[in-house]
């Protein structure tokens, strides 16, 4: 069994065997290379093309097999004998096969095989010549200008002749049957249909597969530039989408408004909603990579099976996540009437009495003077749940229950607040980012900060004794004193209205700031700074 | 040695065919307009030609040179075929072609008998 194609010869139809077709073939090409310089070469192709059709049909082999074929060219005879025997024509074919020239390679192109033609022109492997290249765009684009000047003026190696001359081979029959050889192992059932309607076209027309000129590889170019930037754009996409849905997978955003998902969805069905919920994003993205790069090969690897496997899972995908979104969606609103997240209270509380504060871990307190001694809370119920205020040996505490990092997505983050009142404070603590703002009026205060904590205070107090470290702020700027003593630490800033005598140390970066004194003792070290600036009351 | 004379006088026979070769083909068209298929016909018979493909070159030039030309004619099986003919001017060059090889024959005719 043999396999056949169908070849127009002289615009008569033929069916030949495959092996047929390639020793015709190789044999045109030949004389095609043979009369390539020929004034008159495409009459006279057309002329033996004409003749070989004309012994085809008085063959009447209704399959013409390499035996009718070889017969043919024994009669016509081969090129090495249209030398040797009765040619009376100068023998032109030959000359120009000594020495290489310049020809843009089309079977090895990216743009328009300008550099892979200089490759072959110059023996060196084509790689090295675009990066020349690209080198030559960089500097100030140099390279563009050179690549379509030399893609203008260079021709394109259309015949295997021209290919051969190009790799400075010498054209011979025997090289031509080389490169068809090539050609024809490489092809498929498909391709072969092509070539056939190229090789008959070849030998009547000028016009030849891959002879684009300038304007018609724009196209391409541009292609390739999109390819580049799809690519590209999907590629980051998706690794940013799989990188949320891996945090979604193992724990992150567990909460949506408040509601936390695994109690909705439990287990399986959470994972299976966050996959679902992956696919029904990533699949439309993965067709935009792959139609990207179909671009960038010139062909389309987005075939009917990938589509339609794609547009299935992906129609899975979002009925999938639609379904665990809505059931979601529903609890949502329902605990959303009830959530201690989000309701708010306002919830006060007598204590035992005191006469320091302690705040930490974050916590937002407001002091006031009164008469007794109380806390009132204002916020979510969980979050008042999670605050603890307790009196031991004079000092409140403050301090929050649950000190781990719940994470919450959407959720209404409302602080809470907390107003802490009495009748004599004599000290403040403030830790662990805690804010504590109040109006005061005392004898003496003591105010320790720490780890990025903030006091602000207005009123008046006789003494302060301040110690600050750690990125702490306080600001006293209202808060009248009569004297004071700082001592503020790595990066630390005070600002102080002070009567009488300032005590003033800086370390590591701090800075105190202070109005109302010329009796001011400094010490400051390490870039801290300590300024006298003008307050108001004097400029007035 | 034997083989070396041989290919001696293969050479020889194919410079002759060579030089003849346009004459013999202005000939054939002369006689009547012809179609490749019956040239070739015509110069194989005469065993003026060895491979065909050598004749095409041959005719593009006389072709050129404005000696033939030629008019399509539909072709009772295949396709339309080029029926070659005598320009004036290719009638004229004939004449004097036979002339020459009239003078020729003679001379060649005269040594060979000569030498016998």
């Amino acid at each position: 069994m043999k396999k056949t194609t169908t070849i127009s010869l002289a615009r008569t139809l033929f069916h030949i065997e495959e092996d047929a077709y390639a020793l015709l073939d190789t044999y045109l090409i030949s004389v095609k290379s043979h009369f390539a310089d020929h004034d008159d070469k495409e009459e006279i192709l057309s002329d033996i093309e004409a003749r070989i059709a004309e012994r085809f049909t008085e063959a009447r082999d209704s399959i013409i097999d390499s035996t009718a074929v070889q017969a043919v060219i024994d009669a016509m005879g081969t090129i090495g004998q249209f030398d040797a025997t009765d040619t009376v024509e100068p023998v032109t074919a030959t000359h120009t096969t000594l020495h290489k020239r310049l020809y843009r390679d089309a079977d090895s192109r990216v743009v328009a095989g300008v550099a892979a033609g200089l490759a072959h022109y110059f023996g060196i492997d084509r790689t090295i010549v675009r990066i020349i290249f690209i080198g030559l765009v960089f500097l100030s684009g140099f390279g563009i200008i050179t690549y379509i000047v030399l893609w203008m003026v260079t021709p394109l190696a259309k015949t295997n002749a021209q290919k051969l001359e190009m790799a400075g081979v010498p054209v011979t029959l025997k090289a031509m049957s080389e490169i068809v050889r090539e050609r024809f192992e490489e092809i498929d059932g498909d391709r072969i249909a092509k070539s056939t309607k190229d090789f008959a076209a070849g030998f009547s027309a000028d016009v030849e597969r891959g002879s684009k000129t300038f304007f018609a590889t724009v196209g391409p170019l541009v292609k390739v530039i999109v390819g580049v930037f799809v690519v590209f754009f999907a590629l980051c996409a998706t690794a940013g989408v799989t990188i949320l849905t891996a945090l979604g997978l193992f724990g992150l955003p567990a909460r949506f408004f408040g509601v936390s998902a695994t109690s909705v969805l439990h287990g399986l069905q959470y994972s299976g909603a966050v996959v679902a919920l992956y696919l029904a994003i990533v699949l439309p993205i993965i067709v935009v990579l792959l139609w990207g790069i179909s671009l960038l090969r010139k062909k389309s690897i987005l075939n009917r099976i990938n589509v339609l496997v794609f547009g299935s899972l992906w129609f899975l995908a979002v009925v999938v996540s639609g379904v665990m979104v809505s059931r979601l969606a529903y609890k949502v609103s329902e605990q959303m009437k009830q959530d201690p997240m989000i309701i708010t209270q306002t919830i006060s509380q007598t204590l035992s009495p005191f006469v320091a504060v302690d705040v930490a871990d974050g916590k937002n307190v407001t002091i006031v003077m009164g008469q007794e001694y109380k806390i009132e809370y204002e916020g979510t119920q969980s979050a008042i749940q999670d605050t603890a205020a307790t009196v031991q040996d004079g000092i409140l505490s403050i301090r929050g229950k649950d000190t781990s990092f719940t994470r919450c997505m959407f959720c209404d983050n409302q602080p809470l607040h907390m107003t802490v009142t009495l009748p004599l404070l004599s000290a403040l603590i403030a830790t662990d980012n805690a804010r504590i703002y109040g109006d005061v009026q005392t004898q003496s205060l003591k105010v320790t900060q720490s780890d990025s904590s903030q006091i602000s205070l207005t009123g008046s107090s006789g003494s302060l004794d301040l110690n600050i470290k750690d990125s702490s702020a306080f600001d006293g700027q209202e808060l009248m004193l009569q004297s004071a003593r700082v001592v503020a630490r790595d990066g630390s800033t005070v600002s102080l209205d002070v009567k009488g005598i300032l005590v003033a140390e800086a370390y590591d970066g701090s800075s105190i700031e202070y109005t109302g004194t010329s009796q001011a003792k400094i010490i400051k070290k390490d870039g801290s700074r300590v300024e006298a600036i003008e307050s108001e009351e004097t400029v007035l | 040695m034997n083989k070396d004379v041989k290919e001696d006088v293969a050479l020889a026979h194919a410079q002759m065919r060579k030089g003849v070769l346009e004459f013999c083909t202005l000939l054939i068209i002369e006689k009547d307009t012809a179609y490749v298929s019956d040239i070739l016909k015509e110069l194989k018979l005469a065993d003026l030609i060895v491979v065909e493909g050598t004749l095409y070159p041959l005719l593009s030039r006389l072709k050129t040179e404005g000696l033939l030309e030629y008019t399509w004619q539909e072709s009772p099986s295949g396709p339309p075929r080029k029926y070659y003919s005598l320009t004036p001017h290719g009638t004229k060059q004939l004449a004097q072609l036979k002339t020459i090889w009239k003078t020729l024959t003679t001379s060649v005719n005269s040594l060979i008998t000569k030498s016998a």
